[in-house]
């Protein structure tokens, strides 16, 4: 059994190893168990429905609450060449949709959305058809004490109450009680075995930096990068800033590229290439930047400001260091920051005056979508709005959004204090996500003590890579006429 | 820049008889009635659709810009017009190979299949056939896969003919190294990564806009230069459905078909449950694209031939000028006299 699981690690996914936990999960998953994991992200996750995929019978049936994250999820499957992979969301025309669940069954594996699982015609297919294992993904998007809490998810507690229910797998990045307790009452989890591995992240260390301006900021910023080694990510709260940093970088002499969603999708693409294969050695994006690109050998994160939340900042920095070598993830911030961050988490979001709009346009029997291009309210607005007052009396609905609203700004400070108190910035964020730290590293983060040159290398100075050849020599390397 | 003289360029045609908006209308390729009569009486053919997604407000900046460099005035009914600081950079303005009515937006997918093919195909030559597809149309995605499976597309003989085939078009004198530049750096493929329009812009010092209209511009030479040459025999059946079949619209299209069929314009009307307006529309640019159909129908005891030249006299295109000299006729006669005069003057 046990060499066997290893052969196909090797055979299908190209892997000499497991990961710590893998193999002992994807083993509860196999014996048909309930299985709850908590894993840090960015770890190899996925494998852990993709391979019992392979060596069960019938299909695995995914809820993932982000599209860009089911995308992502679909493109690897694809990258690896599986064809029996779908993605069935609320984009789809109903001839398609039709069409799709005629032949829902030959796809092994099916990523949905929540609000998907719970439509009539799915849900009978679902019933109707084999499964061999159900994953919920970002679980902990299923209990209010979450950090994301996801209203939709709560109905997944429906579908699969019945009898005879596939196994379920339950995968999240937070551990702390009462998460795992919603998780395994809401999800009908029956005695699961529960696998829980250190959310820590050793190799990478952590750094938070005071500065007096914004010009002093960037000044620093390009000092690290010029003294520290890439592959690296600037993190920006903004397009234009992105734009900007990436621009003055590169005329230093750094090889660098921003990345943002106002970019069209296939420069983005092409970036994503760049930073794969070394091209350039920086990207500086917002935050746009990291779903779909895996790339095992980042050195340094850097951040000018405090992300919206703990959650936020843990998968940012966690896309460095993923070969499991020494990583940093260094912050500089001023006094001020936080009311920035606070200004960007919150100004898009509805309030009293809001409802009352909405409502009102509502009564008069016209369609919300027209409250954008009237330009009163924003799409985010509405999207939140549609959301809550089918399900709440208005009243309700403005309490929720305060308590949101003042959500987020705690998340907020609460990154904050995590980063400019004294105590160290490894404990305290896993304490957020419920766990308790065993083991410091050397160098564990700039309060505990920490001597950069023995974490990354010094930079290397690059020769000036020219990124225009003549039309011939592309044509030629295209199909490697070259040599 | 060249996308403010293409601006300069339509507004001086219309000559002082449409609005600031009938060049944005143009440029992205607006199927009315309207903007394709404009067209085709303005002469302004090559610019249909060179833009589809092009936003009010970036247009609305580069009016803006035009305007403070002087190039351009618009008086208080919003009519446009040059200066003669803008006549003189209409004048530095190159000769752009553009067809966009023929292709109307098209080239792009061809384009995207280019772009696509060549991926997999570099891919397969390198025996890695794992990767990310730079184009994530799914639509797209199917064509290229099913196009490709016509083919023994791995065999290396098929991926030779391929290669010499796009390096034989790319050869053509038409295309400049700068066009070719711009073409190779958007094509990607294995350990060959695609260049940003950011960073395009950047290296070759030229506005991203100006890089796309040159994309655009050698798209069109590429495909003129593929339907000519019948021995690209792969590049050729990658030109499938890019080149519209017929000059008009889809809906002008069906109206055009049911009159051939022997409908009159009233039954068309009510069949099609589209308003006369529209159908005038129709019949308007069936007239202007010389399709079998004589407008003597709709004058009925006239002479067309001495109305064209009385019209021709009083040489505007402003049909609330020509309704006030000849206050007889209908909006609809007018158009249609219009329609078929604007071609052979």
């Amino acid at each position: 059994m046990t060499s066997h699981l290893e052969k196909v690690l090797f055979d299908k996914f190209g892997y000499s190893a497991f990961r710590p936990g893998q193999k002992e999960i994807i083993q509860s998953v196999l014996n048909k168990e309930d299985v709850l994991a908590i894993l840090p992200t960015g770890m190899g996750k996925s494998l852990c429905y993709q391979m019992p995929g392979y060596l069960l019978p019938y299909s695995v049936i995914i809820i993932s609450p982000l599209l860009s994250l089911m995308q992502d999820q679909v493109d690897q499957l694809k990258k690896m060449g599986e064809k029996r992979v779908v993605a069935m969301n609320s984009f789809l025309t109903p001839p398609e949709k039709n069409a799709l669940l005629q032949k829902l069954d030959t796809y092994k594996f099916i990523f949905l959305s929540p609000e998907m699982v719970m439509q009539e015609q799915v849900k009978a297919k679902l019933q109707t058809m084999p499964i061999s294992l159900v994953v919920a993904d970002e679980a902990h998007c299923i209990s209010q004490w979450g950090f994301d809490f996801r209203p939709d998810y709560l109905r997944l507690s429906d579908w699969l109450s019945f009898k005879g229910r596939p196994p379920v797998l339950a995968l999240t990045a937070t551990a702390t009680p009462k998460v795992i307790n919603d998780i395994t009452t809401q999800l009908n989890l029956k005695t699961p075995s529960i696998h829980i591995q250190s959310l820590d992240r050793p190799n990478i260390r952590y750094e938070a930096l005071e500065v007096d301006s914004q010009e002093d900021k960037f000044e620093l910023i390009a000092a690290q990068i010029n003294q520290f080694s890439g592959p690296g990510i600037i993190y920006t709260q903004s397009r234009k800033k992105a734009d900007e940093y990436a621009l003055k970088l590169s005329t230093m002499g750094i090889r660098i590229a921003s990345y943002h969603a106002g970019m069209e999708h296939v420069d983005r693409m092409f970036i994503q290439q760049q930073f794969l294969n070394g091209e350039v050695e920086w990207v500086c994006a917002t935050n746009a930047f990291g779903m779909g690109v895996h790339k095992d050998d980042v050195r340094q994160i850097i951040h000018d400001h405090f992300p919206s939340s703990v959650a936020n900042y843990a998968q940012e920095v966690g896309r460095a260091g993923r070969d499991g070598l020494d990583s940093l993830a260094t912050l500089f911030f001023t006094r001020d920051d936080e009311d920035h961050s606070i200004f960007v988490a919150t100004n898009d979001f509805p309030d009293e005056s809001h409802v009352k709009v909405y409502k009102e346009f509502l009564q008069n029997g016209q369609h919300p979508g027209q409250l954008v291009e009237m330009g009163l309210l924003s799409e985010t607005h509405v999207r939140i709005l549609t959301y809550w007052l089918p399900r709440k009396s208005a009243e309700e609905t403005i309490n929720i959004l305060h308590q949101l609203k003042r959500q987020k700004i705690e998340q907020i400070y609460l990154v904050k204090e995590i980063l400019t108190n004294t105590s160290c910035i490894r404990q305290q964020i896993i304490e957020v996500f419920g766990q308790k730290l065993n083991e410091r590293p050397d160098n564990c983060c700039s309060k505990c003590g920490l001597i950069k040159e023995e974490v990354v290398n010094q930079s290397k100075k690059h020769e000036n890579q020219r990124i225009i050849q003549t039309w011939e020599k592309r044509i030629s390397a295209l199909f490697q006429r070259n040599d | 820049m060249l996308f403010q003289q293409i601006i300069l360029h339509i507004v001086d045609q219309m000559n002082e008889e449409r609005s600031i908006s009938a060049p944005f209308h143009l440029i992205r390729g607006k199927r009315s009635g309207q903007t394709i009569q404009d067209v085709k009486i303005y002469r302004l053919t090559n610019y249909f659709s060179l833009f589809p997604k092009l936003t009010k407000t970036a247009y609305d900046n580069h009016v803006q810009q035009m305007i403070q460099s002087k190039w351009l005035v618009i008086d208080e009914k919003g009519i446009p017009k040059l200066t003669s600081s803008g006549k003189v950079k209409l004048l530095n303005m190159p000769q752009l190979k553009l067809n966009g009515w023929l292709y109307r937006g098209n080239e792009r997918i061809f384009f995207q299949r280019l772009s696509l093919v060549t991926q997999t195909l570099s891919h397969v030559h390198a025996k890695k056939l794992s990767f990310t597809p730079i184009q994530k149309d799914e639509k797209l995605q199917l064509w290229v896969r099913q196009f490709l499976q016509n083919f023994s597309y791995k065999s290396e003989e098929f991926i030779n003919q391929y290669h010499q085939e796009l390096l034989s078009v790319c050869q053509s004198d038409k295309l400049s190294k700068f066009h070719l530049i711009i073409l190779s750096h958007r094509l990607t493929g294995y350990g060959v990564s695609g260049v940003t329009w950011q960073q395009l812009s950047h290296e070759l010092q030229e506005d991203e806009i100006d890089l796309q209209i040159l994309l655009q511009e050698s798209l069109h030479i590429l495909l003129d230069e593929i339907s000519i040459r019948p021995t690209l025999s792969i590049l050729s059946s990658m030109t499938e459905g890019i080149k519209s079949s017929t000059p008009l619209t889809d809906s002008a299209k069906k109206t055009s078909d049911l009159f051939e069929k022997g409908y009159t314009f009233e039954q068309i009307s009510s069949i099609r449950q589209l308003k006369e307006s529209t159908i005038e529309d129709h019949f308007v640019e069936m007239a202007m694209n010389g399709t079998l159909f004589s407008v003597e129908l709709f004058f009925p005891n006239e002479d067309v031939a001495s109305l064209l030249h009385d019209i021709k006299k009083f040489k505007t295109k402003k049909l609330r000028t020509l309704k006030e000299l000849f206050p007889n006729h209908t909006y609809f006669q007018l158009r249609l006299l219009l329609a078929i005069g604007g071609d052979s003057n």
